[in-house]
């Protein structure tokens, strides 16, 4: 069984981003990591859709069985092995619920796209998740919810949040929830968007 | 509350009015949205699959020691639920279990029975910012990290609780009832049975419980 981190990086800016985000890994765990710099499939989308295109495709090209990704502006600021013992214990896939809640849900999600999301679950009072920092171990559960994600993300080509949130409609797995210290808080800190400024 | 439009609307958003067409989902105040439903003028659509029959078989548990005077809030629904009064357990094959001292929105119920054809039990979170480590006594919280590893976990309000009869919600709420023996606060026992058994959960957002919840903390 292996383990490691993987991270994305498409344009100068992700790629110091990502330099940055491994080394603050390296103060804590001394786990493998694989940074995706080149294109996987599709040739015509920008930096920002080809990252998150890799991301709904991470079950293909992370080397390991159990995988933490990390996105490439985020900090590892303590002790996270606790992910990696989850999936151990039998979960798919661990993640941090976002705090953008209610009125803030999807905020920055397209409207056609929200619109669908809200429909697809007939209500819009969903738990929107954080996309940026995730475990999960490669078993059938997850193969088919990425194989849903990849399928929901290529409708809009945009953020990768809503698409995730229908595709586990499809797809539902064993998820596990951290709480905010794991993305955006004392444990792995998140410079939002820095990575595409 | 979150409505799905089926006419156009103007909303002030920020001080800035603005269009919205039919199929946008926009969430307002609860009477402008029980406004728009009673006219036609929006909906909260029910479950995309399956709606037709989801209701078959559904039924609430009320957590008090009769359960006469709520069955009026359940009765307006016109969805034909049973209601009874018990500790939790899951009594029908797609079961409410519902505490009175949690407001319950009975708009979401249908969306609740919905999640279910997806989902073994769909719960709301208790909060984002209090999560496991902050709630019970030491003893109950060593006793719980002992089960789920770490405590800097968001735990569920189980005031609230939609469950599919199906072999891993029995042994959840068998395993949930072992736990509570402890006499830990229920939160923390239900996240160890939860951890144990692993249903497919759908977590659902605290204004499930918290209407006033407004975004970010």
């Amino acid at each position: 069984m292996t383990r490691g981190v993987c991270l994305i990086a498409y344009g100068d800016k992700a790629k110091l981003e990502a330099v940055r985000c491994t080394a603050s890994l390296y103060n804590w765990h001394d786990w493998p990591t694989n940074t995706i710099t080149s294109t996987i499939g599709a040739t015509d989308y920008n930096d920002i859709q080809r990252s998150r295109w890799a991301k709904v495709t991470l079950d293909r090209w992370s080397p390991f069985d159990e995988t933490l990704y990390l996105d490439a502006d985020t900090r590892v600021q303590g002790d996270v092995s606790i992910g990696f013992d989850l999936l151990a214990d039998g979960w798919d896939m661990v993640i941090t619920a976002s705090r953008q809640q209610a009125d803030q849900n999807m905020w920055h999600i397209v409207d056609d796209e929200r619109n669908e999301t809200m429909l697809a679950y007939a209500c819009g009072e969903i738990l929107q998740l954080q996309g940026g920092v995730f475990w999960f171990q490669k078993n059938a559960a997850t193969a088919r919810l990425f194989e849903a994600w990849r399928d929901e993300w290529v409708k809009w080509t945009q953020f990768d949040q809503a698409a995730l949130l229908r595709a586990l409609i499809i797809a539902p797995v064993k998820l596990y929830l951290l709480g905010y210290p794991f993305n955006g808080g004392a444990l792995i800190a998140h410079n939002h968007g820095r990575a595409a400024q | 509350m979150w409505v799905r439009l089926k006419s156009l609307q103007r909303i002030d958003k920020q001080g800035k009015p603005r269009d919205y067409h039919p199929g946008d989902w926009v969430d307002v105040g609860r009477q402008l949205a029980q406004l728009w439903i009673s006219q036609g003028a929006a909906e909260i659509p029910s479950f995309t699959r399956g709606s037709g029959v989801m209701m078959s078989g559904a039924g609430v548990v009320v957590r008090a020691p009769s359960a006469t005077q709520y069955q009026s809030m359940f009765d307006g629904l016109k969805i034909g639920l049973s209601v009874v009064a018990d500790a939790p357990r899951i009594a029908f094959d797609r079961t409410l279990i519902w505490h009175p001292k949690a407001k319950l929105r009975t708009e979401l119920i249908v969306p609740g029975f919905g999640f279910l054809e997806t989902w073994e039990i769909a719960c709301p979170l208790y909060s984002y910012d209090e999560l496991a480590a902050h709630i019970g006594s030491d003893e109950a919280r060593a006793r719980t990290k002992a089960v789920i590893r770490d405590l800097r976990v968001p735990v569920y309000d189980v005031r609230l609780i939609f469950a599919k009869r199906c072999e891993n919600t029995d042994r959840l709420f068998e395993a949930w009832g072992k736990e509570a023996e402890s006499g830990d606060d229920e939160r923390l026992t239900f996240m160890r049975a939860f951890y144990k058994i692993k249903p497919l959960m759908l977590a659902l957002p605290v204004t499930w419980h918290s209407p006033q919840y407004d975004g970010a903390a």
